[in-house]
């Protein structure tokens, strides 16, 4: 398998309406083949739907969404294509770990060694007879990721597979899917915490309540960690409008402070001397991809007001 | 589709309720026979076939409910995403559960026979009373509650994919069964002899059925076209359906 420029997932002016509620609004990207891909957006912002519509279980409103260039459902033996893990706790209970995966494994005509082989890839092979009502979170991620790997697929389809594990479970996690994505598979995982997948992804398809906001590789992204000056004066207003003058933008946090944008704490040194302004604070903020994540979801405020942040 | 039945299989040999389910049908049916047993002196002699297997009857009923939760269990447990990517023609998976049903409810029936047989030959012949397996009214009488369970393993797992959460679906069923339908079948006789459970009865002929009811060819008839229906419905409502 070698990467190529084929998109392997595709999302058309993909639209989902649950009642009056727009889930997804007209929404289109491509993920490339051989590429780990990383789909970020807020809580709600529409990931889940678009995942389950990509994966044939939620039919879309209007547009399309394509693996392959085909519908999921027109697929031939689709588990040996892709592999998806939708949600960690989504088994029986009362059956084991291996019980499931040879459900899965009988329905997609798969050898029952082929169980065995999952369950060591993903280091469940001791519990592998327990109940799964007394797995851990993270053990439910690992069955959950085993159950997507048993047709050896090319394509996997991750949702939000970090969720509820802890730093331990998230690093093995990050090793397991870059050693996917360097066996040449197709990797499209979606978070919405950047920092869970930075590490992770090779490129950002990053929406807000169903509309794309970037696609973009993870460095286009960090590239726009513009950084901003975070200022404290007594004449916060004087040294804006000389800031102005100079072209730099700002945005006021209270009466005496401000963030001036796209600039550098030199640039603000170097204006407020020409103005005359008394400075209590200049402190250059380096934002991370977390605050350029939010910043771009617009899900909070471009700076924090907090005192120390 | 073979693959989608094995599986549907597995997953009933593998779950605990399946168990809990089928040894409470045969504690009843234990019970009713020692019971029907004990207290023989009451019952004119040729009748002692059909009052004792009368209790099979409870197999249709546990064979329907052991349908809707194999049919809705998937969507309780969020197994059901999992089933429609391996296998994204939905109907094929509503088929498989309904084949799977229907088994079910024949397994179920069947253990259900053989426990209430064996007591009552066992029960009876002490007793010097002649009971066979070989009398014609009995043979007749188990085949009837074998194909009852059948049709009722196979109605569960159509009211089951139709209606997918699973206390809705029971509730909902023995409502209708126990409540609606008396109140229709006396109110509105001439429907009320037409509704599931009534031609359910007819088909197995254990009293159940109604005055100027179906025969039992017209009710098993009527019943198999229920099930159809039911499966029918179900295929429809499952490709339609959002699964989120």
């Amino acid at each position: 398998m070698t990467a190529s420029f084929e998109p392997v997932l595709e999302a058309q002016a993909l639209t989902k309406r649950f009642g009056s509620t727009l889930a997804v609004d007209e929404l289109s990207f491509r993920v490339p083949a051989g590429t780990i891909t990383g789909f970020l957006g807020p809580n709600g912002a529409g990931k889940t739907t678009t995942l389950r519509i990509l994966l044939g279980l939620v039919r879309p409103s209007s547009g399309t969404a394509t693996i392959d260039g085909h519908p999921y459902s027109h697929l031939e033996a689709p588990a040996g294509r892709v592999g998806a893990v939708l949600e960690a706790s989504s088994f029986h209970p009362g059956r084991s770990g291996r019980n499931h995966l040879r459900t899965v494994a009988t329905v997609a005509g798969l050898p029952r060694s082929r169980v065995e082989e999952v369950l060591s890839l993903v280091d469940l092979g001791g519990a592998a007879k327990r109940r799964v009502g007394g797995y851990s979170l993270g053990m439910r991620q690992r069955l959950a990721l085993a159950s997507a790997l048993l047709g050896d697929p090319e394509v996997l389809v991750l949702d939000e597979p970090a969720n509820g594990l802890d730093p331990q479970g998230i690093r093995w996690l990050r090793d397991f899917i870059r050693s996917l994505g360097g066996e040449g598979r197709t990797v499209f995982v979606s978070s919405h915490v950047l920092a869970e997948i930075a590490q992770t992804v090779d490129s950002v398809v990053i929406i807000n309540r169903g509309r794309l906001v970037t696609h973009a590789s993870l460095a286009e992204v960090a590239a726009r960690t513009s950084g901003g000056v975070r200022v404290r004066s007594p004449e916060a207003s004087r040294l804006r409008e000389a800031l102005a003058a100079r072209g730099i933008e700002s945005t006021p946090v209270d009466g005496h402070s401000f963030v001036a944008r796209e600039t550098t704490t030199e640039q603000v040194g170097e204006a407020a001397a020409h103005a005359a302004v008394v400075l209590h604070e200049l402190v250059g903020e380096n934002s991370s991809l977390e605050e350029v994540f939010l910043q771009l979801t617009g899900e909070a405020p471009v700076t924090s007001a907090e005192p120390g942040a | 589709m073979i693959r989608l039945l094995a599986a549907e299989l597995h997953r009933l040999r593998t779950t605990r309720a399946s168990y809990g389910l089928a040894l409470g049908l045969l504690a009843i049916v234990t019970l009713f026979t020692v019971g029907q047993v004990v207290t023989v002196d009451e019952f004119a002699p040729r009748d002692i076939g059909r009052q004792t297997l009368e209790v099979l009857s409870a197999s249709g009923l546990f064979s329907f409910i052991f349908g809707i939760l194999l049919a809705s269990g998937e969507y309780r447990h969020r197994t059901i995403s999992q089933s429609f990517l391996v296998t994204p023609l939905r109907w094929q998976v509503v088929l498989a559960k309904l084949v799977a049903g229907a088994l079910a409810g024949f397994a179920l029936t069947l253990a259900a026979g053989v426990v209430s047989v064996v007591i009552a030959e066992v029960g009876f012949a002490a007793q010097d009373i002649q009971f066979s397996l070989g009398d014609e009214g009995v043979a007749r009488l188990l085949g009837t509650m074998l194909l009852a369970g059948v049709l009722w393993g196979a109605l569960g797992a159509g009211v089951g994919s139709i209606v997918t959460n699973q206390v809705a679906a029971i509730v909902g069923s023995l409502a209708w069964l126990f409540v609606v339908e008396s109140l229709l079948g006396s109110l509105v006789p001439d429907v009320g002899r037409y509704l599931p459970g009534v031609v359910f009865g007819e088909l197995t002929d254990t009293g159940f059925g109604v005055e100027g009811g179906l025969s039992a060819l017209g009710g098993g008839a009527l019943a198999a076209a229920y099930v159809a229906v039911s499966g029918v419905l179900g295929v429809l409502l499952t490709a339609r359906r959002d699964i989120t």
